[in-house]
C-alpha cells in the first residue's frame, strides 16, 4: 500500500514525458503549431 | 495462462506492461507523415523511438509474467537478464529520440530521457533479485540438490504467501504468515547445515507441496463460494499444519543439540586422553 503514491508518481512521469514527446514529434512532422504558438495566432 | 491468470492479484501487473504500447501512439501518424515527407532524420528518430517502446513493452511484459512466476512459487529464479532495468534504459532511448524528432535541444533531451527513466522504475519496480545461498561443504552431502530444494522449498513458501494475499478471513492470513516463518526458520537450519536436508525429506518433499496445493486451492474455491464445513476444515487443516512444522522445527534444533553434546564428549574424551599421555 505504501508503494501505490510511487507507483502514481512513476505513471505520471512516464504518462508526461513519453505523452509530451510523442505528440510533439507528431506536430514538429505534421507542422501544425505548437498549442503557445496556436494561442498566439489567435490573438492576432 | 488462463489458470495462471485465475490466481489472482500476482498477475495485475503484466496489464501495465501495455501502458509502454498505448503512450508513445502519436508516434505513428508522426511516421507516417515524416515518410511521405521524406525527412530521412525524422523518419530515423521516429522510428527509432517507436522500436525501442515496443522492444521495451514486450521485456516489461515478459519481466512481469516471469516476477509474478516467481512471487508465485511456479519459477525457481527471476530471468537471468534484468529485464525491467533493459526496458527502463529502452524507454528513456525512446523518449529521447521522440524528443529529438521534436527538434528539443541535447540538454531537454536528456531531461526527457532521465524523467522517463525515473518514471519507468517508480511505476514498474525494479527487477527481482535472485536468492543467493550459502551452503558449507559437507562430506557425503550433494550442496547443488540442496541448493535446488532449498529454491523449489522457497518458491513453494512463496506461493503460500500469494494465495494466503487472495484469502479474506484475518484469522487464516494469521496462521498461514505463522506457518510461512517457521517454514523460514526450517529452511534457514537447512541452509546452514545441509545435512538437516535429509532430516527434514518429509518437510520438504510433501508438507510443502501439500501445504501450497491446499492453500492455493482454498483460496480459489473461497473467492466463489463460502462454505462453512469447508471453513472449519481448513482451519484443523492450518492447525495442524502449524504444529507439524513447528515440531520439523524442535527436531532439527535437537538435532543440532545432540550434535554438539556428541563433539562435547568427542573432544572431552581427547583432552583427558593427552592429559593422561
Amino acid at each position: 500500500m505504501a508503494k501505490l503514491p510511487l507507483r502514481a508518481l512513476g505513471l505520471l512521469l512516464l504518462t508526461l514525458m513519453i505523452g509530451i514527446a510523442s505528440c510533439q514529434a507528431l506536430f514538429h512532422a505534421t507542422e501544425l503549431p505548437s498549442l503557445p504558438a496556436a494561442l498566439e495566432q489567435l490573438e492576432d | 495462462m488462463d489458470d495462471l491468470l485465475r490466481q489472482g492479484r500476482a498477475w495485475v501487473p503484466v496489464l501495465k506492461a501495455t501502458a509502454l504500447f498505448i503512450l508513445p501512439l502519436p508516434l505513428l501518424p508522426a511516421l507516417v507523415v515524416a515518410l511521405f515527407g521524406g525527412d530521412v532524420g525524422r523518419i530515423a528518430a521516429i522510428g527509432g523511438a517507436l522500436a525501442a517502446f515496443a522492444t521495451a513493452g514486450i521485456l516489461t511484459w515478459r519481466g512481469l509474467v516471469a516476477q509474478a512466476r516467481f512471487f508465485l512459487g511456479q519459477r525457481l529464479d527471476p530471468p537471468a537478464l534484468p529485464l525491467k532495468l533493459t526496458s527502463a534504459a529502452l524507454t528513456a532511448l525512446g523518449t529521447g529520440l521522440a524528443a529529438a524528432a521534436a527538434e528539443h535541444s541535447p540538454a531537454a533531451i536528456g531531461v526527457f530521457a532521465a524523467l522517463a527513466a525515473a518514471g519507468y522504475v517508480c511505476f514498474y519496480g525494479r527487477d527481482p533479485k535472485r536468492r543467493r545461498f550459502a551452503i558449507p561443504t559437507v562430506a557425503g552431502v550433494d550442496g547443488a540438490a540442496v541448493t535446488a530444494q532449498l529454491k523449489q522449498a522457497y518458491g513453494r513458501l512463496q506461493g503460500i504467501e500469494a494465495a494466503a494475499r487472495a484469502i479474506a478471513v484475518p484469522e487464516f492470513v494469521e496462521r498461514l504468515d505463522r506457518i510461512i516463518a517457521i517454514g523460514k526458520r526450517i529452511l534457514a537450519e537447512i541452509e546452514r547445515d545441509p545435512r538437516d536436508a535429509a532430516r527434514a525429506r518429509r518437510f520438504l518433499n510433501l508438507y510443502l507441496d501439500s501445504a501450497e496445493r491446499v492453500t492455493t486451492e482454498y483460496a480459489r474455491t473461497h473467492r466463489q463460494i463460502r462454505n462453512r464445513p469447508l471453513e472449519q476444515n481448513f482451519r484443523q487443516l492450518l492447525v495442524d499444519m502449524e504444529q507439524t512444522f513447528e515440531a520439523q522445527h524442535r527436531k532439527l534444533l535437537e538435532n543440532d543439540v545432540l550434535s554438539l553434546d556428541a563433539e562435547i564428549e568427542v573432544l572431552n574424551a581427547r583432552l583427558k586422553h593427552e592429559a593422561v599421555n
